[in-house]
């Protein structure tokens, strides 16, 4: 079967869930309780042409006959029990990028407002390469955007996706990655909108000896509301990953949900998880969710969180050397981030994170 | 130091009975019980109201598996063959007393607690306390006696600010079907220096335990409550929900310790809370081992400024459990403080879980938390799982969140092994070490207790 096929199998099964399935609230437990229902669809076609593209940096004679990663569309949950998922899945395009060659290579994704995009990203064995994804919206409307990644045996990718969006805008999305063995994957997304935003992101580390970094930037004001979900599933041997997220909010509500599963194979496994919320006033709401779920005793897992505001010592510390009030907080800020934003490649793209994340907050910070 | 075995906890008597209602739940069942204690029309409409919302609520959506369980087949309410709350050891009957003996009521009692209560399936058979504190104005008995002694307080108390039968369907099932338990009033400036205690026993299969614990500390005042739980494994499943509501007044402090060790075919669903006023002192501190499985979240309501909450817990699980505990802390006021600390042993197959919730909402300022997780696993069928959340709506405020998970380490045992200790022991000891933060907490019976009770578990099949 060619990917065509196996997609259009998983669409006929979503428009066969459509308008019977509900957008379903993600219940926590203890009470709490992630509420979506209140994403608005815009009426859609249903089942509209299987359109299988190639784009970017594609060496793909017919993509239409394209076979088939063995890992293909993981992204689609087996069983579709959300609207979301089945509205996505029924209405998508879907774009396969395979990056043959190592090096840097600049991807830009439209967004348009009412669309639906599954995009596939390859990299295949062997290939060191930087991609930076830059997704442009048009400020309004409600959008969906699936990914799956498949980072082959002994390849490295180092994929930046930089999101921003307008209040007005609602974006749903799914990302998932798999890793062969002796595969590397550093994942940096950062986010600045839309309004309401929804991202699952699974990364699988399947090959033994694989790594996994995924980092999550963001910055929330205006009333945007965030549901984040990172993960890691370890399966293969000696494996190891990182999830990192770091964000400021301002009037905004953000919900990172963090998770490190080992599952029974994954003997030697290191999974870390840290998450830090800066709550710059108290229209600011930050729910951090830092799971683990371990079957195998072979391991070193922890997990951190902190929720906090600028911190008052720092400050009065900085204003001892001169620093005015506002100055200072501008600065703690900058220290906030620009660790994570270092680390990023390709490193053009960190003048643009620093813009959107450092400069945005310094001058809502002005504003106010 | 007495020895203890599993055989002492799975002796099962063949006590007598002097009423039992039928199986399952309904309103004929609520009312028989209520008739039996001859209670105030206020409790009946009240286990009545529990019912309906019992019946409206849906089972938890999260945790472990609970379809194992069917409510159908609970007898809720049984009566031993006992005079009701002897206040002499030697009232108490012989089949009954025999199996307290065996798990060291009279004993602890003696030795240094202030006051002592048992509960044999639905009934208290047993309580007592010293004369000074009683003279100080201390109650200290049982649920029951405290619907027909001290009315005005329970009904202000019970099941309404604290523990709101909406909660989750296991308290209202509770509300419905709450037998026996222990009522604690402490006055305002006294402090009860030694702890007073419970022991509940459930002996009868297929049968519910749902024994209510209300403690009412008032201000400027001090009490410590130490809870024994334990049953018999039988081959059909029996059911624990009980509720535990403490209030704690201004100015005082509060610490209520469990060891609850129920046995592998008990469901343990058990409900704890406690509001916490103006610059006071919650501690909950809590051993959970052995039943099947358990869900029990402890919670504190910091309603006050500068209140604070401590908990304490450790969970072990061996083949075919699954322990989830956790923790719940609302800051409520400005000023609150937290510490939650969770450690947990899994085993042959056991799960452990953590699963807890912080929730600091805006106004609530310059308030404090902080939660730490560990976890030690020993083999691959074995689990480990843990779901924190934190949800802050406050800027002012400081909150960490830490936790870790491994295996015992090579160094450690090689360390031990080098030092003549076999693996056994070894293994033995780097438990007892990895749980002393909890154990030294406990009164020394208690202490020892726990050691044992883990050193069972411990027992074979190590490595």
């Amino acid at each position: 079967m060619n990917l065509a096929d196996i997609y259009d199998k998983r669409r006929s099964q979503a428009t066969m869930v459509t308008e019977k399935t509900p957008v379903t609230d993600h219940q926590q437990g203890l009470g709490l309780v992630t509420k979506r229902s209140h994403i608005n669809l815009p009426d859609t076609d249903q089942a509209a042409e299987a359109a299988i593209q190639s784009t970017g940096q594609v060496r793909v004679a017919t993509p239409r006959h394209e076979e088939p990663h063995e890992h293909a569309l993981m992204s689609i949950p087996d069983e579709i029990e959300d609207r979301l998922d089945a509205v996505h899945v029924a209405n998508a395009d879907v774009n396969v990028i395979r990056i043959t060659e190592s090096g840097h290579h600049t991807v830009t994704v439209g967004i348009p407002h009412n669309s639906y995009t599954h995009n596939i990203l390859h990299i295949p064995k062997g290939v060191n390469a930087t991609v930076l994804l830059d997704y442009e919206t048009d400020g309004y409307g409600f959008s969906t955007e699936f990914i799956d990644v498949h980072v082959d045996d002994d390849a490295t990718a180092h994929l930046t996706e930089i999101r921003r969006g307008e209040p007005e805008h609602t974006l749903y999305t799914r990302r998932e990655a798999t890793l062969g063995d002796d595969a590397t994957m550093h994942w940096t997304q950062c986010d600045t909108g839309s309004g309401l935003l929804t991202n699952f992101t699974k990364t699988h580390l399947l090959g033994d000896n694989s790594e996994s970094r995924t980092t999550n930037l963001f910055y929330g004001n205006d009333s945007r509301e965030f549901d984040v979900s990172l993960e890691s599933h370890h399966t293969g041997e000696n494996t190891y990953s990182f999830i990192r997220s770091r964000g400021a909010l301002r009037s905004a509500k953000s919900t990172q949900r963090g998770l490190v599963r080992i599952n029974k194979p994954a003997f030697d496994a290191d999974g870390y998880q840290k998450a830090d919320n800066l709550l710059l006033d108290s229209d600011a709401n930050a729910v951090s969710i830092p799971d683990l779920e371990i079957h195998n005793p072979n391991v070193q897992c922890s997990h951190g969180s902190t929720v906090s505001s600028l911190d008052d010592e720092q400050l009065f510390y900085l204003q001892t050397r001169g620093y005015n009030d506002l100055h200072a907080k501008k600065l703690l800020v900058e220290g906030f981030f620009t660790p994570y934003i270092e680390r990023v490649r390709p490193e053009d793209a960190q003048s643009e994170l620093r813009d959107l994340l450092v400069n945005n907050i310094q001058s809502d910070l002005d504003a106010s | 130091m007495v020895e203890l075995s599993r055989e002492l906890y799975d002796h099962v008597d063949d006590a007598t009975y002097e009423f039992k209602t039928d199986k399952g739940l309904n309103e004929k069942v609520v009312r028989q019980i209520s008739d039996y204690k001859d209670e105030p029309e206020w409790m009946l409409e009240k286990r009545l109201k529990c019912l309906e919302i019992y019946e409206e609520l849906d089972m938890p959506d999260f945790g472990p598996d609970l379809s194992g369980l069917n409510l159908e087949e609970i007898t809720y309410f049984m009566v031993p063959d006992a005079d009701k709350n002897s206040r002499d050891w030697d009232d108490v009957p012989e089949k009954i007393k025999e199996t307290f003996e065996r798990l060291g009521i009279p004993e602890a009692e003696r030795k240094s607690l202030a006051g002592a209560g048992a509960q044999y399936d639905s009934r208290a058979v047993y309580h007592n306390i010293r004369e000074d504190l009683e003279e100080k104005g201390v109650v200290f008995m049982d649920m029951d006696d405290a619907v027909q002694e001290h009315p005005e307080m329970v009904k202000e108390h019970f099941m309404t600010s604290c523990i709101s039968p909406r909660l989750h369907k296991f308290s209202a099932l509770h509300g419905a079907v709450w037998s026996g338990g222990t009522f604690i009033y402490v006055p305002e400036g006294v402090e009860v220096k030694q702890p007073l205690q419970a022991y509940f026993r459930m002996n009868s299969m297929s049968m519910g335990q749902f024994e209510h614990t209300l403690i009412i500390v008032d201000d400027n005042a001090e009490c410590h409550y130490i809870e024994g739980c334990s049953a018999p494994t039988f081959n059909k499943k029996s059911l624990h929900a009980g509720a535990v509501e403490v209030f704690v007044g201004e100015n005082s402090r509060m610490r209520y310790s469990s060891v609850e060790s129920w046995s592998k075919s008990t469901y343990n669903l058990n409900t704890k809370r406690a509001n916490v006023q103006a610059n006071s002192t919650m501690e909950w501190v809590s051993g959970n081992l052995h039943s099947g499985v358990t869900m029990l979240y402890p919670a504190s309501l910091l309603l006050g400024e500068h209140a604070r909450a401590e908990h304490l817990s450790i969970a072990f699980a061996g083949e075919d459990r699954h322990q989830e505990t956790g923790a719940k802390v609302y800051h409520l006021a400005p000023h609150t403080r937290s510490t939650i600390e969770s450690k947990s042993i899994s085993k042959d197959g056991g799960i452990t879980g953590y699963r807890g919730l912080v929730k600091i909402p805006e106004g609530s300022y310059d308030s404090k938390c902080s939660v730490l997780c560990d976890a030690m696993m020993f083999d691959n069928e074995s689990q480990s799982l843990t779901y924190p959340s934190i949800d802050v709506e406050e800027d002012d405020v400081d909150l960490v969140h830490e936790a870790s998970v491994g295996q015992i380490s090579e160094d450690q045992l090689f360390y031990l092994n080098s030092r003549g200790l076999d693996e056994e022991e070894a293994l033995s000891l780097i438990v007892s070490g990895f749980i002393e933060p909890l154990v030294k907490e406990l009164p020394l019976e208690y202490a020892v207790e726990m050691n044992n009770l883990i050193e069972m578990e411990m027992e074979g099949g190590l490595g």
